[in-house]
This record gives structure tokens, C-alpha cells and sequence, in this order.
């Protein structure tokens, strides 16, 4: 019983760093691609020399 | 007809036309996400709990396909950050600034979420959030040193002298960072010691592969992370450059017309 009660704890200790990780950087690649947009919508497509 | 959207870069692998992504980005985000499912599974189900030895972690070895991965990310990108630095100090050319800028935004990112994932196992192996620990306050110290780098970018309006002085910090800010790695063997620490690059690995089977493909996994983080910010930061430049023309043509349109009109400013603003 107690073995169970402490990988209980341990899991909710796990759940807490992927869902921190994973979710962290799911938010900033979302920002990175919403600014990349909106800052390149700013310059003409030649200067954007990664989409030719 | 074709549209942005369509031809060889259609389905799947489609691009926004005004973003930072491109064909070569999109596969290589088709094989993190692709990863990122993998390793969930072998870190998560298939990894057994560690159970080897009176110090063994239990279920907690699971925090370490995390913790790691983005620790060594965090590296990565700071030693990007001072390359390019170097280059950029050497070269002058607006591309290895664009590149430190971009890596040191990553590798503030990657820090962040070293501490947090330190801090949660540190909580519940050691029982505290925080401990003034070698290792534990170098990081931080890099943490607060790469956040003076992106404050000081912020704060320099003229992008030559920016990217001089930035390139200088990038340099210097480097040097915490084989500190911060060597902390653990220099001082005593409550941290553990390195788990892989010691003679004898502490870990072995599925437990040091999970831990080996988490590390690849956050190399392709990362680099699929710098595409997108360094194109963003590119792109941002372009901008910024642009403005300033844009400015400078209206003053000295203004000059023009305020000398047609009545004489010209000599250098006191004092119409001659």
C-alpha cells in the first residue's frame, strides 16, 4: 500500500515535468511561428530567402 | 494555377506564405513530432523504473529523459550563442548576429525548463525546491547572465554598436558555462554526478537508450526551433533596417523642405 501511495507521488512529480517541458515548448514554438508570420508579412518575398 | 500553398510543397508539407517555414522545416518538424511520440513511449511505458543499488530513483528516473535532454539543449545553444559571437566579431556580417540572438533566446528557454525539471525532482528527492548547491546556482547565474544578453539587445537602439556589444556579452557569458557543467566534480554537491560521460555509465539498456534518444530528441528541438527563430530574427533585422531608411528619407525630405522654404538648419537648429 505504501509502495503504491509513493509511485502515486512519484507520478504526479513526472506527469508535472513533462506537462511543464512539453508544454512550455509547444507555447513558444507556437509564438516563434505566429511572430515569424506577422513580421513577415512586413517584407516584400525576396527578402524572404528561405521560402524561394 | 498555383497558389503559395500548392505544387511540390503541397499536403502535409504545405508553407504559410508569410512565415518562417519552409520545406526543409516542415520534414524536420514531421520527424520531431514523430520523435517526440517515440519517446514518450519509451520514457513513459516501456523504460522500467530504476530499481539498481540503495540510491536507486524508482519511478522518478522518468524526470531524467527530461531533465537531461534539456540541459545538454541548453549547452548547445549557448555555445551556438558564442560561436557565432566570435564570427559575428570577426566577420561583421548581420547573419552571425542574427544567429547568437536567436540561440541565446533558445537557450534562455531550454535553461528555464532545466530549473523547473531540476526543481520538481530536486522537491522529491531531496525534499526541496531550491538549495544553494554548486551546481544548482551556476546554472542559475547562466540563466540570469543570458537574460542580461537579451535585455541588453533590447536596450541599444543602433544595431552595429548592438551587435558589437552583444557579441562581447556573448562571448564572456560563455565562460559560466563549462563551470556549470564541471560544478558537480569541482565542488561538493548535492546534484548527483554526470550519469553518462563518466568511464562507467550508471545507467545501461532501455533506460540508457530512452535517456540517448531524448538527448537527439532535444538536438532536433532545438534545431528545428532555430530555424524558425533565426528566420524570425532575420526578418526582423530586414524590417528594422527598412524603417531606418524609411526615416532617414523623410528627414531629409523635411530638411529639403524647410530649405526651400526658408534656409537650412546649421548645426545649432538655427535657420541661416
Amino acid at each position: 500500500m505504501i509502495a503504491v501511495l509513493l509511485a502515486a507521488g512519484a507520478w504526479s512529480y513526472i506527469t508535472a515535468a513533462y506537462v511543464v517541458v512539453f508544454g512550455t515548448l509547444i507555447a513558444y514554438a507556437a509564438w516563434v511561428i505566429v511572430r515569424g508570420r506577422r513580421i513577415g508579412r512586413q517584407l516584400p518575398p525576396e527578402d524572404r530567402r528561405w521560402s524561394q | 494555377m498555383t497558389s503559395p500553398t500548392s505544387g511540390p510543397s503541397a499536403g502535409l508539407f504545405a508553407v504559410h506564405p508569410d512565415g518562417t517555414a519552409s520545406h526543409g522545416s516542415r520534414v524536420l518538424g514531421s520527424v520531431v513530432l514523430a520523435s517526440t511520440a517515440l519517446f514518450l513511449v519509451l520514457a513513459l511505458v516501456s523504460s522500467p523504473p530504476d530499481t539498481g543499488g540503495a540510491d536507486a530513483m524508482g519511478e522518478l528516473v522518468r524526470i531524467m529523459y527530461v531533465h537531461v535532454p534539456v540541459a545538454n539543449a541548453c549547452y548547445l545553444a549557448f555555445f551556438v550563442t558564442a560561436f557565432a559571437s566570435g564570427m559575428y566579431l570577426w566577420k561583421r556580417t548581420e547573419g552571425w548576429d542574427c544567429l547568437a540572438a536567436a540561440s541565446a533566446e533558445v537557450g534562455v528557454v531550454f535553461t528555464a525548463l532545466t530549473l523547473a525539471t531540476g526543481s520538481i525532482w530536486g522537491h522529491t528527492t531531496w525534499g526541496t525546491w531550491w538549495e544553494w548547491d554548486p551546481r544548482l546556482t551556476s546554472t542559475a547565474l547562466m540563466f540570469v547572465m543570458y537574460l542580461g544578453y537579451l535585455a541588453l539587445r533590447r536596450a541599444i537602439i543602433d544595431p552595429v554598436s548592438r551587435a558589437k556589444q552583444a557579441a562581447i556579452l556573448g562571448l564572456i557569458s560563455f565562460v559560466n558555462v563549462p563551470i556549470v557543467h564541471y560544478s558537480v566534480e569541482w565542488w561538493r554537491s548535492l546534484h548527483q554526478q554526470p550519469t553518462l560521460t563518466r568511464a562507467d555509465p550508471t545507467i545501461d539498456g532501455l533506460k540508457l537508450f530512452t535517456l540517448l534518444f531524448g538527448i537527439v530528441l532535444g538536438v532536433l528541438v532545438y534545431a528545428w526551433l532555430m530555424l524558425h527563430r533565426f528566420r524570425m530574427q532575420w526578418a526582423e533585422a530586414q524590417v528594422e533596417a527598412k524603417g531606418l531608411d524609411v526615416a532617414l528619407a523623410e528627414r531629409r525630405a523635411e530638411a529639403r523642405a524647410d530649405g526651400g522654404l526658408g534656409g537650412s538648419l546649421d548645426a545649432g537648429g538655427v535657420r541661416s
